[in-house]
């Protein structure tokens, strides 16, 4: 029989001392850095790339092409220069000393094979953003006027081409609105999986150090399995959220959050996936933790056993690509998936109603089942304190009453 | 008898072995009562049971707080395991604050009773450091404050006495008198039973799981037909004849000095033969040490003595 007091207490220890801790500590603040710091990185990288100014000498052997070059790049930060082939060996040494960036050879050959040279120092001057669409838009004018088109009708035939795409009813689709919550819903995922490998190892750390007899001699294995389930799931609520946060702030800097288009109604179901995925799978977590004598000599099964709820990341693709398919449906139903595979399908496609009450209640079958067997093994594995436990106990220990 | 603590026919087996196989005793209230045998005897098995760790295969363990027959109340009960352990990354007070208040004790009392605790036993300015800074006897200590710190009407006590050097063996006997003088009622188990005989009131000795001797102390001893004989005589004396007394079993000879079993029942005629043809300069009578009983019991049934 449950008492509340005590799964009170337990959770409130669980989550007090591990919040303390440094390993909660360093991860809750150190992830969002590293988003923060590669965020920044990468904006500061592509302003630098896209403001670079150039000096590009141009040999051009057709004696035709150079006027298509000026007009492709007169609005962008590189400046041309013509300069005639004998001097090639002149823009070599200028190159060195650094006072060209590089020099481009047009020959008749190479503009019909398309293959043409750019010569540089060495592979960090190669700027290739910046120099492959003008000099692509200026080949293709250059053809397309060699075959004969007026200067309006090769306007026509390069006119730009985007692909939108729109849902049925007419609204634009954006692909930041379509990717954001599998991104989020895989975060989430991942900040669930650390809270239940956390409990594990806490576990073992009782188990080891022994007070683990101690706890159970004023609490039943029940009380303390439940209190550290809640306490570490709220520490992994307050981790996500400070991510969440974090990750919001940095994300609005470069696109219209308006656009995650995640409302209530959406998010209702995808949380319940998830506390019922927690809760079971942090029953699997524990118990495992209980049978092992320590980190290192958990058995190799053991270990993946903790796999387990990744394998449907592995084929992520697919079922983001097919989110309704008849394999997806069925695997969506086997308890350890669920949480998983409905996060990922509730994120790029509409379940339907009754799909998601009847995969719910598969999760609920699993979950009553991993508490009750995980609770037993639990109490049961915890006094097995000198040794890993091998599959035939484990086995032994869910039939009968310890 | 008025029992605190009532168990009946406790059984419960490993796979094919019976750890502890149809034991029953009571331990009256008050009382400090020893649970002996060897290692692997199942005297812990027995007392995770009582704790509710373990579940029983049959049996009945019952308890008696305030006048009733009640089932287990883990909080009026304390426990000191054989495994110990505690928080090694959490401060000393801490750790006996989260123990007590699983007990049910309110935080401010429980950190009033762990600071008076640790004073009483010179650990007062280690309150606030981690465990893992504490030497193990003291680590052992702060154990011992945790199974009692929320005042128990019953303490079992695993091995309390393993791992202690004789300075913190003394210091724990002391305290577990102390408890009993206060009204606590101690179930103790040890294997090392020449340590904790002096202690107890009443015993339970018990081998391959099963019940050797139990009762109060000095009856057991009493009812034990033989008695440990050292004399103690003129050195330029012959003994040779002491080996020929029916009854009478020389266990060590050198010259003005025997020690001898005696299973006769007459003492008084032994101790005249020995005036009569020895100068006597010291004689001591006294029953064997509770392990000698406990072995001679053993061997007498045909067993053997459980080393695990």
């Amino acid at each position: 029989m449950l008492k509340w007091p005590n799964v009170k207490r337990v959770f409130r220890w669980e989550f007090l001392k591990n919040l303390r801790s440094p390993l909660f500590v360093v991860t809750t603040l150190m992830i969002p850095l590293i988003m923060l710091l590669s965020v920044g990185i990468s904006y500061y990288a592509g302003t630098r790339t896209t403001q670079a100014k150039l000096d590009v000498a141009v040999i051009d052997e057709t004696g035709e092409l150079f006027p298509y070059l000026e007009s492709a790049f007169s609005s962008t930060s590189v400046t041309l220069s013509l300069s005639e082939p004998a001097q090639q060996e002149r823009l070599s040494g200028q190159v060195e000393e650094g006072e060209l960036s590089g020099y481009l050879i047009f020959t008749p050959e190479n503009v019909q094979t398309g293959v043409i040279d750019y010569y540089v120092l060495s592979a960090n001057d190669v700027n290739v953003g910046l120099l492959d669409r003008p000099v692509k838009t200026a080949l293709t004018s250059y053809r397309l006027e060699k075959m004969g088109l007026t200067v309006e009708e090769i306007g026509l035939a390069t006119a730009p081409m985007v692909l939108q795409p729109r849902s049925i009813s007419g609204e634009g689709i954006s692909i930041v609105g379509a990717i954001a919550p599998f991104v989020v819903s895989i975060i989430l995922l991942i900040a669930v999986m650390t809270s239940g490998q956390v409990l594990m190892y806490g576990v073992l750390k009782e188990k080891r150090n022994r007070i683990v007899e101690i706890l159970l001699s004023s609490v039943s294995a029940v009380d303390l399995l439940l209190g550290k389930i809640l306490g570490l799931g709220l520490l992994g609520v307050l981790q996500i959220g400070i991510w969440m946060v974090v990750g919001l702030v940095a994300a609005s800097r470069f696109i219209d959050l308006s656009q995650l288009g995640m409302t209530a109604g959406a998010i209702l179901p995808m949380l319940l996936f998830l506390i019922g995925g927690y809760i079971m799978f942090a029953a699997l977590f524990a118990a495992i933790g209980a049978t092992m004598k320590s980190v290192e000599e958990g058995s190799q099964a053991q270990s993946t056993v903790v796999l387990i709820p990744m394998i449907p990341m592995f084929a992520s693709s697919a079922i983001i690509m097919s989110p309704n398919a008849l394999w997806v449906r069925i695997c969506s139903h086997i308890p350890v998936f669920t949480p998983v595979m409905m996060l990922m399908r509730l994120s790029v496609t509409t379940v339907p109603a009754w799909e998601i009450a009847t995969t719910f209640a598969a999760l609920m079958l699993g979950l009553v089942f991993f508490v009750i067997f995980g609770a037993r093994i639990f109490s049961r594995g915890l006094l097995q304190f000198d040794r890993t436990l091998s599959f035939r106990e484990i086995e032994r220990m869910m039939r009968k009453d310890y | 008898m008025d029992l605190i603590l009532d168990v009946r026919n406790l059984a419960r087996s490993f796979g094919p072995k019976k750890a502890v196989d149809g034991i029953s005793f009571g331990v009256p209230r008050g009382e400090i009562m020893g649970l002996l045998g060897p290692n692997g005897a199942g005297k812990t098995t027995a007392i995770r049971m009582i704790m509710g760790i373990l579940v029983p295969d049959a049996g009945e363990i019952s308890f008696d707080f305030d006048g009733h027959p009640q089932a287990l109340d883990k909080s009026k009960i304390g426990y000191l395991p054989e495994e110990r352990g505690l928080y090694e990354d959490v401060k000393v007070c801490d750790n006996l604050v989260y123990l007590a208040s699983l007990k049910g004790l309110p935080a401010e009392e429980a950190r009033r009773e762990a600071l008076r605790w640790l004073d009483r036993l010179d650990l007062g300015e280690y309150a606030d450091q981690k465990l893992e800074k504490l030497s193990k006897g003291m680590q052992q200590k702060v154990q011992f404050v945790a199974s009692v710190l929320h005042r128990p009407e019953l303490v079992l006590f695993d091995e309390p006495f393993a791992g202690l050097d004789p300075v913190n063996q003394d210091l724990f006997k002391g305290l577990i008198r102390e408890l009993q003088a206060g009204g606590t009622t101690v179930l103790l188990s040890a294997h090392q039973m020449n340590l904790v005989e002096e202690l107890c009131d009443s015993i339970f000795l018990i081998n391959h799981g099963r019940e050797v001797l139990s009762g109060k102390l000095e009856e057991i001893k009493e009812s034990y037909k033989e008695n440990i004989v050292e004399l103690r005589y003129d050195a330029t004396e012959e003994g040779d004849f002491l080996k020929i007394i029916p009854g009478l079993r020389v266990l060590r000879e050198q010259p003005g000095l025997a020690v001898m079993r005696y299973s006769g029942n007459d003492v008084n005629a032994l101790l005249q033969e020995f005036a009569s043809r020895l100068t006597v300069n010291a004689i001591t009578v006294e029953k064997p040490p509770l392990h000698e009983i406990f072995v001679e019991t053993v061997r007498e049934r045909g067993e053997d003595v459980e080393v695990a």
